[in-house]
């Protein structure tokens, strides 16, 4: 196909990234797509095998290295990827201190809500034991 | 050992192994192999990628010297109490301890009239003589019983224009009735005004009441004349001659300024700041421009790229920071927000820097024919023609305009902890949603992050900040008296 009949002029440092689905989640690699959707149009489409393709092309012809893109699309990933590891983990204790803090019944210690300003609930003025 | 204390440990803490949990945490790639990493409670840290990825991959040693900070900073916890949830649940509160009280900034047009013609006036203006575009007694007692109906323990007056002063008549009328009617909040007034019709009559009531002031200052006197045209090209001589009017009256304090960068501000960003000196001013706000009014039209001849108001924003610091090195202390206002967001455990009353979007929950505006809108800004652009944050009229119930109107759910739309871009970003402790500017500038109320200049400049600037605090500490120690 010709740059005549593309709906979309493409550079020729337009770059295709290969994504394995058994490591990066779809969610995941929409997420890092989007963060790259101010200077490329960006084409996710998922492979008969274990890839998924992403395809950026350049809104100007002043794009980025091809090498260069592809690898800050990588790390991207994986910055992804350690986000999803973070809030799976932290997930329970993320909704218990939302539910928590926006409360207006104590959901954890009642004895925090209860206690007066200079009582000292969590032992603040306790010296450490040594 | 209550574990909140650092100084002295037990044996137990020097232990090998790795029995963390991490909590919610946020990171973005500082610069370099550096990672901005944030909590739920805005605690943050400067880690490396290794550390990072060593925490997150639990491979961190209790032996680790970065182990208590991490710790303390509630990005991970280590012990089978609920002391750290607690800790940060009430930190997370704190920080949003305006909701449950909205709205505490109720903000009365008095009139559409001026006597200036800005070149970046947010609002139409007609000219002095036309009364139909001031606002009337009836309609402002109804806007007082709905003031009056918010839960806040401390309600702010702000009277808005055009000129509000041009309508005296009717500020007085509003001061003296909602004193009248207050049920025993705290009240407080402030006029919105360019100063050029202040009377021994306004000063005298001003007195009375404790009124204090807030008017513009664009910086020198060709600057700002050349951006508040009025008739005489004096607007400059009458700011500066009301200020001392007003500090001479009310005491120093009584009257602040505020300036709008135009393109033509760009390249003197410390002659403007040398202006507010001058004045005796010991804080001056670098304001970016807003694409609303007269702003839009005169957009090619006074606008400009967000880079280059970055560039003036971060000189215009260096530059407060040097004076303040010098001896002189003055503060710039948009660094001290940010920097009580990032260091302070309080709620910030900021609107644009809030999350939820402080519409109509920090702020409502009474326009001058009754109608009532979420924010200045949405009044603004009901101006031009759009409506779309008009919240109905003052003769609506006070439900009606809260509840059932478009306010929550553009509030709910535009949260950033839902907002693609912003889920994920290490900044959004520090940073806000403003579902009036991405709906003007890219059509929606949430806006696309990447191609947002909210966010562009945001991001620059805090970061920016952030990089200072953490790479020079005799900066960090300027910019922490501030707070």
């Amino acid at each position: 196909m010709t740059s005549d009949t593309q709906p979309i002029t493409t550079y020729q440092n337009d770059v295709t990234v290969l994504a394995n689905k058994d490591v990066y989640s779809m969610n995941n690699i929409l997420r890092t797509a989007h963060r790259f959707s101010d200077l490329y149009f960006i084409d996710v489409q998922a492979t008969d095998g274990t890839d998924v393709r992403i395809l950026l092309k350049a809104k100007s012809a002043a794009g980025e290295e091809p090498s260069s893109l592809e690898g800050r699309f990588l790390n991207e990933l994986l910055d992804g990827k350690l986000r999803e590891i973070i809030a799976e983990e932290s997930r329970l204790e993320r909704d218990v201190i939302l539910a928590h803090a926006l409360s207006r019944h104590p959901v954890l210690l009642k004895e925090y809500e209860a206690a007066e300003a200079f009582t000292d609930p969590v032992g603040l003025l306790t010296p450490d034991e040594t | 050992m209550n574990g909140l204390n650092r100084s002295f440990k037990g044996p137990e803490s020097y232990r090998n192994g790795s029995s963390y949990r991490l909590l919610p945490m946020k990171f973005m790639r500082f610069r370099d192999d550096r990672y901005l990493v944030t909590s739920m409670g805005g605690d943050y840290m400067f880690l490396s990628q290794t550390k990072l990825n060593d925490i997150v991959t639990h491979k961190l040693q209790q032996t680790d010297t970065l182990y208590p900070d991490l710790l303390a900073s509630h990005l991970i916890a280590d012990d089978s109490s609920t002391a750290h949830l607690d800790l940060l649940a009430a930190k997370y509160r704190t920080r949003h301890s305006r909701l449950p009280s909205w709205t505490a900034l109720h903000m009365f047009v008095t009139t559409l009239r001026c006597d200036h013609s800005c070149q970046y006036c947010q609002v139409s203006r007609v000219s002095e003589d036309r009364e139909s575009f001031d606002m009337t007694p009836a309609i402002a007692d109804r806007a007082i019983g709905l003031m009056f109906q918010s839960p806040s323990a401390c309600l702010k007056v702000e009277f808005q224009g055009g000129e509000s002063l041009l309508n005296f008549d009717l500020v007085r009328y509003i001061v003296s009735e909602a004193k009248r009617r207050n049920d025993g909040r705290q009240l407080e007034f402030v006029i919105t005004t360019n100063l050029a019709n202040l009377t021994e009559e306004i000063l005298s009531f001003s007195e009375e009441h404790g009124i204090s002031f807030s008017t513009s200052l664009d910086g020198p006197a060709a600057l700002h004349n050349a951006n508040r045209p009025r008739p005489g090209r004096d607007s400059h001589a009458k700011t500066e001659e009301g200020i001392e009017r007003l500090r001479q009256r009310l005491g120093k304090d009584a009257v602040s300024a505020l300036m709008t960068t135009t393109a033509a501000s760009l390249d003197q960003p410390e002659r403007i700041i040398d202006e507010y000196v001058r004045m005796g001013f010991d804080s001056i706000f670098l304001r970016y421009i807003s694409p609303y009014g007269f702003a839009v039209k005169s957009s090619a001849r006074i606008g400009y790229e967000t880079k280059k108001f970055v560039d003036f924003f971060k000189r215009g610091l260096a530059y407060i920071v040097d004076l303040n090195r010098r001896g002189i202390f003055v503060r710039e206002t948009y660094t001290q927000i940010v920097l009580q967001k990032i260091l302070m455990p309080g709620a910030s009353g900021y609107i644009d820097l809030q999350s939820p979007a402080g519409m109509g929950i920090s702020g409502i505006v009474y326009n001058y024919n009754g109608e009532v809108y979420s924010s200045d800004e949405g009044r603004m652009l009901a101006e031009m023609g759009d409506r779309t944050f008009r919240l109905g009229t003052v003769h609506d119930t006070y439900e009606k305009l809260f509840l059932d109107s478009p306010l929550l759910p553009m509030i709910h739309e535009s949260m950033l902890e839902g907002v693609p871009g912003c889920t994920d970003c290490a900044l959004q402790p520090y940073c806000g949603s403003d579902p009036v500017f991405h709906h003007r500038t890219q059509g929606d109320f949430i806006g696309h992050r990447p191609t947002s200049s909210f966010c562009e400049r945001n991001m620059a600037i805090i970061k920016h900040i952030l990089t200072l605090l953490e790479d020079d500490k005799e900066t960090a120690s300027i910019l922490k008296s501030w707070l």
